[in-house]
């Protein structure tokens, strides 16, 4: 990580901002804090308006943001890699080690997922709006946690394909770039050896939920961004 | 008196047609078996069955599709990869022998040969030859999936309730050196065609009739209460081989499958006959279901057979079928939602 100070940046996110904000409110005191995190739960935020470089909303948002003072703004969740409490990409995972599907239809099935994703869309917004150059970058939602193969007796034999995940993110930064927009994986720091899930150790200890990163994940995931924005 | 005296108005052109508009032709179909929403239902044959089975799911019936696509793959690209067009990915069955092959092949009777052809890289399945738009990408892959959609094909026999087959075609292209039929002559997609042991056949009754009672009977053998419903595709061939005018070649071949499908259902009772053919056909239709091209089938078309398929059974069963509105999404707030916006709470609320 640079020593230097991190360019002035704004976080859009939903659930997974939770554990970034515990990261940062132990890193930073307010004046001091080049972030600043707007979070809403759900894919709702695929509707704000994008605008001569302001996002608004009526209801999702308090009152509009200028994003062209920012540097850089990333999309963080939304969607990406990881839904419905992380039932789908186990899903994903499954097809993906099943061997009965064509290399084409899996590319094009993960494709298809990317653009329908809350993220891609907003995304696509800020690359429409030609009134500002921020830099935008669009991150994934963690890996469920590897502990969700247990909730169900068909999973627990899913054959993984490791390779899988350096294939997704080849398509997604290929995709995401004719957007003008970067994309990256979170870190491999937060990865079971299972490679496609989060490992236990970092998430959260709440029943039932296998889509949150506790505080350690979410200071691995602040160490990432600050590797990409500090110049 | 005599035998035609007391015959129902529907006996008559007169009564039944020629005094009445061409939307209000009815009694065309008398279904055989009650199909009930919750029976499961598969698909296979010539393109215009795969309006059947997308009509099934939109009126809340139950379409079973044995081949399910990649999770997060498109309705766009589920079309372009063939998955839910028939109830698995073998591609249009035309013939009533190649719908024998197939069955062959899926209870273990035969095994599909391991021809593989190849165009400019890719490889692609000669039985299914337009099921992957771009072909394969290794042999390997191509027979991997091959076994998946036979596997598939195995369990729509097994596991459904009615099976809709539409014929399409008498006109056929086997090996003559292995002995298998293609579903489209070798050269045209791709492989090439060679005369030494690439043959054309065109079809008989006799043999059209045999190998589809065949197919039929290898299916009800593994699955005793399966019922078939026989549909002939209203749309003409698209080319000849026959060396009659293409017009005459489509009516020549399409009399010869709606005899067959006629005499089946009129010999057992396991199988009935759908009208999709006679009500696009008719000469009361004017042609006004077909698209520009007098060939395709129109949005109309399809939608007129498919209301009378469901008026049918509701006319004779009290089965109601509702067209599900796509456009109302349902609004609820899932488990996972409420996680969310409690983790959310927790960390941006008052607690800083």
């Amino acid at each position: 990580m640079s020593s230097s100070t991190p360019s002035k940046t704004l976080v859009i996110a939903n659930s997974h901002a939770a554990a970034l904000q515990y990261a940062m409110r132990t890193r930073y005191s307010e004046p001091q804090n080049p972030f600043k995190i707007i979070a809403h739960p759900g894919p709702d935020f695929k509707l704000l308006n994008i605008e001569q470089g302001m996002i608004r909303h009526s209801t999702l948002l308090n009152e509009p943001i200028n994003y062209s003072q920012f540097d850089n703004i990333i999309i963080y969740g939304l969607q990406l890699l990881s839904r419905s409490g992380g039932k789908k990409w186990v899903l994903q995972v499954r097809d993906q080690g099943a061997g009965k599907f064509s290399s084409a239809a899996l590319e094009n099935a993960t494709i298809d997922d990317l653009l329908s994703t809350s993220s891609y869309q907003l995304a696509k917004k800020f690359y429409l709006d030609s009134s500002s150059s921020c830099r935008v970058i669009c991150l994934p939602s963690p890996y469920p946690s590897e502990l969700i193969l247990a909730q169900n007796r068909q999973w627990k034999n899913i054959s993984v394909n490791k390779g899988w995940t350096q294939k997704i993110e080849q398509l997604y930064k290929s995709e995401f770039k004719k957007i003008d927009t970067e994309y990256h994986h979170l870190p491999k720091e937060l990865l079971s050896d299972k490679n496609n899930f989060t490992t236990h150790q970092k998430f959260l200890n709440r029943k039932g939920d296998f889509s949150h990163i506790n505080e350690t994940g979410g200071e691995l995931v602040l160490d990432h961004i600050l590797d990409m924005i500090t110049p | 008196m005599n035998p035609y005296n007391n015959l129902p108005d529907n006996a008559f052109w007169k009564l039944a047609v020629a005094n009445k508009s061409m939307f209000d032709i009815d009694n065309l179909w008398d279904p055989k078996f009650k199909i009930y929403p919750k029976s499961k239902v598969v698909t296979f044959g010539s393109c215009f069955a795969q309006h059947i089975g997308n009509a099934l799911s939109d009126r809340g019936f139950t379409w079973l599709s044995t081949e399910l696509p990649p999770t997060g793959l498109s309705e766009v690209s589920c079309k372009k990869f063939n998955y839910n067009v028939f109830s698995c990915r073998t591609g249009n069955i035309y013939t009533t022998s190649l719908l024998k092959q197939w069955t062959e092949w899926a209870l273990d009777i035969s095994t599909p040969p391991d021809e593989c052809w190849e165009k400019e890289g890719r490889y692609y399945d000669p039985f299914r030859p337009r099921v992957e738009p771009n072909g394969f990408e290794s042999i390997d892959e191509m027979l991997r999936s091959r076994k998946q959609t036979i596997e598939s094909f195995k369990q729509a026999i097994t596991e459904s309730n009615y099976f809709v087959f539409t014929l399409g075609l008498t006109e056929s292209w086997f090996n003559t050196k292995i002995g298998y039929e293609y579903p489209m002559c070798p050269g045209t997609v791709a492989g090439e065609f060679d005369s030494n042991k690439h043959e054309f056949k065109n079809q008989e009754f006799e043999f059209i009739r045999s190998n589809l009672l065949s197919a039929i009977q290898m299916m009800r053998k593994v699955n005793k209460q399966l019922k078939f419903i026989l549909t002939v595709s209203p749309v003409p061939l698209t080319a000849t081989k026959s060396g009659n005018h293409v017009l005459l070649a489509t009516m020549e071949s399409k009399s010869i499958l709606r005899a067959v499908a006629g005499q089946l259902t009129r010999k057992n009772p396991a199988i009935d006959y759908f009208p999709s053919y006679e009500i696009i056909n008719s000469p009361t239709s004017k042609g006004a279901y077909f698209e520009p091209n007098q060939r395709s089938v129109n949005p109309y078309g399809v939608k007129f057979v498919m209301d009378s398929f469901f008026k049918s059974l509701n006319e004779k069963y009290g089965i109601s079928a509702t067209v599900k509105d796509k456009s109302v999404a349902k609004v609820k707030k899932s488990k996972e939602d409420i996680v969310c916006e409690e983790e959310l709470l927790a960390a941006f609320g008052d607690g800083k």
